[in-house]
């Protein structure tokens, strides 16, 4: 599959954080909205890496996984949909609410965005299933075997948060608490790998024979970072329903600042091997 | 989840002149991975701020809150980018002699500080 469907995946994610935004901008700010709003970006930001890492490893061109891959991207769509969910319903329309709401989980809204949750686990379960049971060198069960499993545990907590309560403060804690297991999952599988690469745990389990290459790795990480800086510029440029001297003030330092940080995280101004001059006909 | 570590098994260079994360330890890899997202989040409260600093200024009402977004926001998305720099060579690297841990801290910090000055001179 090539990298065009996943930026055109990226779509989507520019619509998530332009939603968390105005999310954080119309609430009250709060340690829980932060909390918040950082473990809903996180639920997204590992959405997408799990279909990305699926992709530069076992992706075919073939009719299931594009079936499947579109399937994902309606789940993903579901969840951007929903993800404005810390909200106080019908009081975003006026400016004047500016920090000023007092929010909270929307039910309608937490509905949705488990569906959309289930969706893409749902179709990136089928996706590793089918990958495993073809394999026929059993690699790919050694090495997966354990993410279906926390699929699972994340597909079942949602479920539970969904219907097991109407508070909208356990729900939210529920989010919170998803995000953190899947953290400490994280954390948990490389300690365990750490273990048996020293020789205290022996098992077939955690043996890496898929690895992917890391520079593609890097290359979505700082499209990641760069959709996320493409909000602020967003926001700097297109919240002002006037034009003053102070908006230039504002846009000019406000485009410092933003060139400032991705010049800090990308590090380089970068030159490109095949110069235009030297290999176009123009 | 657990996926993260099965990609951060040592790498071949493919002719890079700099170890990144990946290529030198597992939980550096895993740390700068796990990074990004709380980077992210940073960036996201730079965008509420400046969102906030644009309707201020078209009322003439400067807010607190709008400070306390575009300082944490800028502050700490240096903090992420300082640490994610340091797990490419390590923390022993970088503390390996007093030189190189004063320009890790003195950078930090002037970076920090220099983005918190500015940006409470902007909005108030």
């Amino acid at each position: 599959m090539e990298i065009w469907m996943q930026l055109f995946l990226d779509l989507l994610y520019v619509c998530m954080v332009s939603k968390l935004t105005h999310e954080i901008v119309y609430c009250s700010p709060s340690p829980a909205l932060f909390i918040f709003t950082f473990s809903i970006l996180y639920i997204f930001y590992l959405s997408r890496f799990l279909i990305d890492e699926f992709c530069m490893r076992f992706a075919q061109d073939d009719i299931f996984h594009r079936l499947f891959y579109f399937v994902y991207t309606l789940g993903t769509l579901i969840m951007v949909l929903n993800s404005d969910m810390f909200r106080s319903v019908g009081k975003h329309e006026g400016k004047s609410y500016l920090f000023s709401e007092s929010c909270n989980v929307d039910h309608v809204y937490f509905s949705g965005f488990s569906y959309g949750f289930y969706i893409t686990r749902g179709s990136i379960f089928a996706l590793y299933f089918v990958t495993m049971k073809f394999d026929e060198s059993g690699r790919a069960y050694y090495q997966f075997f354990h993410r279906m499993i926390f699929l699972l545990i994340d597909v079942a907590l949602f479920l539970w948060s969904d219907l097991a309560t109407e508070s909208a403060n356990v729900k939210a804690g529920f989010i919170i608490a998803i995000s953190a297991f899947e953290i400490f999952g994280t954390v948990l599988g490389v300690g365990i790998t750490k273990l048996k690469r020293s020789g205290i745990i022996k098992t077939q389990f955690f043996q890496y024979h898929f690895p992917v290459n890391h520079l593609i790795v890097q290359a979505r990480m700082g499209q990641f970072v760069m959709l996320v800086l493409g909000e602020s510029m967003i926001s700097l440029l297109n919240t002002a329903t006037h034009i003053s001297g102070d908006i230039y003030v504002i846009a000019i330092f406000g485009l410092l600042l933003i060139y400032m940080l991705a010049m800090h995280y990308y590090d380089q101004v970068q030159k490109f091997e095949g110069v235009c001059l030297n290999v176009t006909l123009f | 989840m657990l996926h993260y570590s099965n990609y951060m098994y040592s790498l071949p260079s493919f002719g890079l002149q700099e170890t990144h994360a990946f290529q030198r330890d597992m939980l550096a890899g895993l740390l700068w991975v796990l990074l990004h997202p709380a980077l992210a989040f940073c960036l996201l409260l730079i965008s509420a701020g400046l969102v906030a600093a644009v309707l201020d200024s078209e009322r003439a009402q400067l807010r607190a809150e709008t400070t306390t977004l575009l300082a944490l926001g800028s502050g700490l998305s240096i903090v992420c980018m300082t640490m994610q720099r340091i797990t490419h060579k390590g923390l022993q690297y970088r503390l390996s002699s007093w030189n190189k841990a004063l320009h890790l801290l003195v950078s930090a910090l002037y970076k920090n500080e220099s983005y918190c000055i500015y940006f409470t001179y902007l909005t108030h």
